[in-house]
């Protein structure tokens, strides 16, 4: 038998070959089906009272997403069922409630509802229910602020500064390959290069993170410093995320020094009608210092905010979020590049259309919207869903398997 | 239109009569070809689901159900052929805007492909009641849990609605005024939000009592107070269709060639 046509096709090539996008939707059909399968065989040891459950959150999850949509917020709001759910009766359950709230939302006719386009978005929602049963037995809704567990929250956290420390600095010193090469030699070794570096990274943050977690975040019992520390940790959480954002925005290579009302080729920019923002992109010293003093202002007000009262004990929440968001934008880009051409007629097409103006390829633009809207929108999903278990009754609470130990009182 | 039996067109067609599966299974080979082949078939496709649709007088519907995706069809044609990243062939310019002859092409084929998934599914869901699709599925072994669960999660969105329309009716009583911009308006969702989803939660306990009073868990086979016809001619179509889906995969692969 003859196997040679089993290669990915390369630009221009005319011997028989598998097309990238075809291949990539048998893979993501294949994926979808054994997941599918894997879940129902899982569904039949769960109770009366977390099927009653997982129906009532898939309707939240429908009549909150859909109101999202008709304000074109965007954001999706879709996955507050499915992470509460996750929460309260674990991961199976809650991929499930996922999964059947998108298939069910597609065939609802519903007013400012996104039809069929739903349910070709069933695993990514099954993969946030999966991550939210993992989180919640990591004990993100349940953690107080002296809980010794907050020590692998804070481990996890320095992981992820390390891998960004790391790229920074790799950065600085040797540089990013240059991904946008013409030759095709150059950029396939620019990639291979790429992917290495991306690894080493991750490696970078794992080490940082298992040797953090091992020596200053291991805590025992009642240790005083585990409160302070999760005060600072989350200061400095706002603090670095405003830095990136302003930095992005505002640097002299940033977002606005790019629109300047003329292409890379010379050619006038119609974003804008031509107008030109790089008055806004501001000169270093003096950029570095204002972002750092926003960030600063803002980091102080978070550590404000985290010493009143159990403020602080959303970190984790918050942690558990935004990974949930990555990892949901990372398995929604190809689907909405390869399904919808990387619009989905919602509010988020606006972004969008602002990332392919600032010359990003079709599945760029659909992973930088995902990347925008995702993390922040999982984040608030998650932070809902923990004051909504603090605000149910404990006979609801208490009917689920992890209900009791899901949120201390 | 009720929402209890979503977009279930009442009727005796041919279409109608067909066991829900073979119309499942029609629906996946039509939705595997419209994303494995070559946009060329886009076209026969939409011809052939309009003409099955037309055959069992469905038209009508059809065409009242195309505002449905008009606005997404319209953003993926407008956003691609305007903002088309690399594209080079201009045919047109309006004032700072321009199609191009790459982003219009990929938007007909992305929108191609999303209109004859549109279609497809409203064709079956036109024809199909999910009572009887899920009846048919647990006939064939599919839990009955999990059809319990997409059944009262269909029948608890409507319901959902009424009651938010009864907290928003009664906080408007007590003073809530739902005008002001719009940040204002989001901030005034959370008295009516949050009583709307804390209210159902709540109910969760009594539905949980009273399905397991009434011997949900228990273990025996059950009899179906629905039967759902299976004529013989669904069992050819039902091999006919997978013998298609087999052929376009091989092809789709380049197996094999016309």
């Amino acid at each position: 038998m003859n196997l040679d046509w089993l290669q990915v096709c390369a630009e221009g090539q005319t011997t028989p070959c598998v097309a990238p996008i075809q291949l990539a939707y048998l893979v993501a059909l294949l994926i979808g089906a054994v997941l599918l399968v894997v879940i129902a065989r899982r569904a039949r040891d769960l109770t009366t009272a977390t099927l009653s459950l997982m129906a009532v959150a898939i309707a939240i999850n429908i009549a909150v997403g859909s109101i999202a949509v008709f304000l074109r917020l965007p954001i999706y709001l879709d996955s507050i069922g499915t992470v509460l759910v996750g929460a309260l009766a674990g991961p199976w359950a809650g991929a499930l409630t996922g999964i059947l709230s998108n298939l069910i939302w597609s065939i609802l006719p519903i007013p400012g509802g996104a039809g069929p386009t739903a349910a070709f978005f069933a695993p990514v929602a099954g993969v946030i229910g999966l991550m939210a049963g993992f989180w919640a037995n990591r004990g993100v809704f349940q953690v107080r602020t002296d809980d010794v567990r907050v020590g692998g929250f804070l481990a996890l956290a320095t992981g992820i500064l390390g891998a960004a420390v790391a790229f920074l600095v790799v950065q600085a010193t040797v540089g990013i390959p240059d991904l946008a090469a013409t030759e095709p030699d150059v950029l396939l070794a620019n990639q291979t290069q790429f992917v290495l570096m991306a690894l080493g990274f991750v490696v970078v943050g794992v080490i940082v993170g298992w040797l953090a977690g091992r020596t200053v975040f291991a805590f025992q019992g009642d240790d005083p410093r585990i409160r302070p520390y999760l005060q600072v940790a989350t200061a400095i959480a706002a603090f670095v995320l405003v830095f990136g954002i302003v930095r992005l925005l505002f640097a002299p290579s940033g977002y606005f020094s790019t629109v300047d009302g003329v292409l890379d080729d010379g050619t006038p920019d119609d974003f804008l009608g031509g107008a030109s923002l790089t008055g806004l992109a501001v000169q270093d010293p003096a950029g570095l210092i204002g972002a750092f003093v926003v960030a600063l202002l803002v980091g102080a007000g978070a550590l404000a905010w985290a010493r009143r009262g159990d403020n602080a004990r959303l970190f984790p929440v918050w942690v558990g979020g935004l990974t949930t968001g990555l990892v949901a934008a990372m398995i929604s880009a190809p689907i909405a590049a390869g399904v919808f051409g990387g619009v989905t007629g919602g509010g988020t097409d606006a972004l969008v259309a602002l990332f392919r103006t600032l010359g990003l390829s079709v599945f760029q633009s659909a992973f930088a919207q995902g990347l925008t809207s995702d993390p922040l929108d999982k984040t608030i999903s998650y932070t809902i869903v923990f004051l909504i278990l603090g605000a149910l009754p404990i006979t609801v609470r208490t009917m689920y398997s992890r209900g009791e130990t899901t949120v201390a009182e | 239109m009720s929402a209890t039996t979503g977009y279930f067109v009442a009727g005796a067609s041919w279409l109608h009569r067909r066991n829900p599966l073979t119309k499942l299974l029609a629906l996946g080979l039509v939705l595997l070809a419209a994303f494995l082949l070559p946009p060329v078939v886009l076209p026969i496709l939409i011809a052939i689901i309009v003409f099955v649709a037309w055959a069992a007088g469905l038209l009508g519907p059809m065409a009242r159900a195309m505002r449905i995706p008009s606005v997404l069809l319209l953003s993926i044609l407008v956003v691609n052929s305007l903002f088309f990243p690399g594209a080079k062939d201009i045919l047109v310019s309006l004032g700072p805007l321009s199609i191009s002859r790459e982003g219009l092409t990929f938007g007909l084929a992305s929108a191609g492909r999303v209109l004859v998934a549109f279609l497809a599914s409203i064709t079956f869901l036109f024809t199909t009641l999910a009572d009887d699709l899920l009846e048919a599925l647990i006939s064939r072994g599919a839990s009955h849990r999990i059809s319990f669960v997409v059944l009262s999660a269909v029948q608890m969105v409507p319901r959902m609605q009424g009651r938010a329309g009864a907290i928003l009716e009664a906080q408007q009583a007590r003073g809530l005024s739902m005008k002001g911009s719009f940040v204002r308006r989001l901030r005034k969702l959370v008295p009516l939000v949050a009583p709307v989803i804390l209210g159902s939660l709540v109910d969760v306990r009594e539905r949980t009592f009273a399905l397991e009073a009434r011997g949900f868990g228990a273990r025996p086979g059950r009899t179906a107070y629905r039967v759902v016809a299976d004529p013989p001619i669904d069992r050819w179509l039902r091999l006919l269709i997978l013998a298609g889906a087999v052929a376009v995969v091989l092809f789709a692969l380049g197996i094999i060639h016309p």
